[in-house]
């Protein structure tokens, strides 16, 4: 651009010219360093994990431009959303941090529909003595800290199905035993078929 | 704090519900209520009310959405403008100044206490939803009758029927108080109080908590007559605290 602006100037008085040039090379380096500007700026602190006063105070403390918690008061916010969206996605964040909780504190394996797993389970109303039950997970619904999913096997006169609560303190121990191959999310169709296909020994 | 003494509430928002499992293992289902920004705004006295009462409010509006009444009431208080305002009657010992912030921490885990909020509308509701009238039969000849009231009352005698006769109309969106929920957790940094069972009204929608009146003085934990520091009375209830096990069934 500055090359076709040479030409043309040729025909104009060259104070104007370099006049011109100068102005258009200043945008340039504008731009430039608008753009090294934003390269080199810091990011910002990541949000703390504890919710200590401290953590409040840094929360409080930032640039006005950034998200901020969803329990931050109403009177120190300057847009605000209507209450139930706000709420809405306090419940999320709220629910989320329960979850990493729980999983910081239990160790869970990841699983879903068509896993062969074997609980051990304690059952509060015979005196918490500890059971095994195995069965193949037909059913997931992912629901945050209420999470369930569906064991489903063939024992003796007929099948059993039952449903656990993903992060129950009555599981004491969840092994994945195999993952057999399956293309739904959930496998109700089992219910109809030969239990060979989903019976664990 | 006393047996007499009569402390105000708070003002808060229904978050939502969720679950949380106890001590013992029992599942508790949770409704998750926050304090925001719970400010006294009045102190209603004896001698110029005729009664004594603390006006408490949350939120907050834009100076262009209030009148200038209501800003000099705000001022006067030295609080923001605020959004909903409530009043709870209180003992003289328990008042406190305008301008002091009222937060979760004010109730203790393991408290019992009355939340009281508006309850979601149903519209103009049936007498099966409203009453919970049995209806009549679905089948075996019945004509143009499944869901009605049937009968409203009797022939000559009384010629009548009678005023507040149970009828269609319309359900909900009125005020209604669930008395003695226990208070699971609270938070104090976040101002979120963790309450056991359900509560009135959609989410994001006002509650008043207040101390139960049904519970003596004896029956409650000990709880704080002044408004706890910032970030003090974090915690979590363990139930039954005599160590009862709740799956202990005795033959």
């Amino acid at each position: 651009m500055l090359q076709r602006l040479r030409h043309v100037a040729c025909a104009v008085r060259p104070a104007v010219v370099a006049e011109m040039l100068a102005a258009r090379q200043c945008q340039a380096a504008w731009a430039v360093q608008g753009l090294r500007g934003l390269q080199t700026s810091t990011p910002a602190p990541a949000p703390a994990e504890t919710s200590t006063l401290q953590a409040e105070a840094q929360r409080l403390a930032r640039p006005k431009g950034r998200p901020s918690m969803p329990w931050t008061p109403t009177q120190e916010l300057l847009k605000r959303k209507t209450y139930t969206k706000r709420m809405g996605h306090m419940l999320e964040v709220l629910e989320r941090e329960r979850v990493a909780q729980i999983m910081k504190e239990r160790k869970i394996p990841s699983f879903g529909p068509g896993a062969v797993l074997e609980l051990k389970l304690s059952v509060p109303e015979n005196k918490r003595r500890t059971t095994v039950f195995k069965g193949m997970c037909i059913a997931m619904s992912n629901r945050a800290s209420r999470t369930t999913f569906t064991l489903r096997n063939f024992i003796g006169p007929g099948a059993l199905e039952r449903t656990f609560p993903l992060f129950s303190p009555h599981i004491q121990d969840i092994k994945v035993l195999e993952e057999r191959p399956v293309r739904r999310a959930k496998l109700y169709y089992l219910r109809k078929r030969v239990p060979r296909e989903y019976r664990v020994a | 704090m006393s047996a007499s003494t009569r402390r105000s509430g708070v003002l808060a928002v229904k978050v939502g519900m969720t679950q949380e499992w106890d001590n013992w293992g029992a599942r508790l289902p949770i409704s998750i209520l926050w304090v925001d920004g719970c400010k006294v705004v009045q102190a209603k006295t004896d001698d110029r009310e005729g009664y004594t009462a603390l006006q408490v409010g949350i939120g907050a509006k834009r100076e262009k959405q209030v009148a200038g009444t209501q800003r000099g009431h705000f001022a006067k208080a030295g609080v923001p403008i605020l959004r909903k305002l409530a009043e709870f009657r209180v003992t003289p010992d328990a008042v406190l100044p305008p301008g002091t912030e009222l937060r979760a921490n004010l109730f203790v885990p393991g408290q019992y206490v009355d939340v009281c909020g508006t309850s979601i509308g149903k519209g103009f509701a049936g007498v099966m939803k409203r009453w919970g009238f049995k209806g009549q039969p679905a089948s075996h000849g019945a004509s143009l009758a499944h869901r009605v009231p049937g009968s409203t009352g009797g022939n000559q005698d009384p010629g009548k029927v009678w005023k507040g006769k149970k009828l269609p109309g319309r359900l909900g969106g009125v005020r209604k108080t669930v008395q003695n929920c226990l208070v699971y957790k609270v938070d104090a940094a976040r101002n979120l109080i963790y309450v056991v069972g359900q509560v009135p009204g959609h989410k994001g929608n006002f509650v008043r908590v207040a101390d139960a009146v049904k519970k003596a003085f004896e029956q409650q934990p000990m709880r704080p007559l002044v408004p706890p520091a910032v970030g003090q009375g974090s915690g979590v209830a363990t139930l039954d605290p005599n160590g009862r096990d709740p799956y202990d069934f005795q033959d």
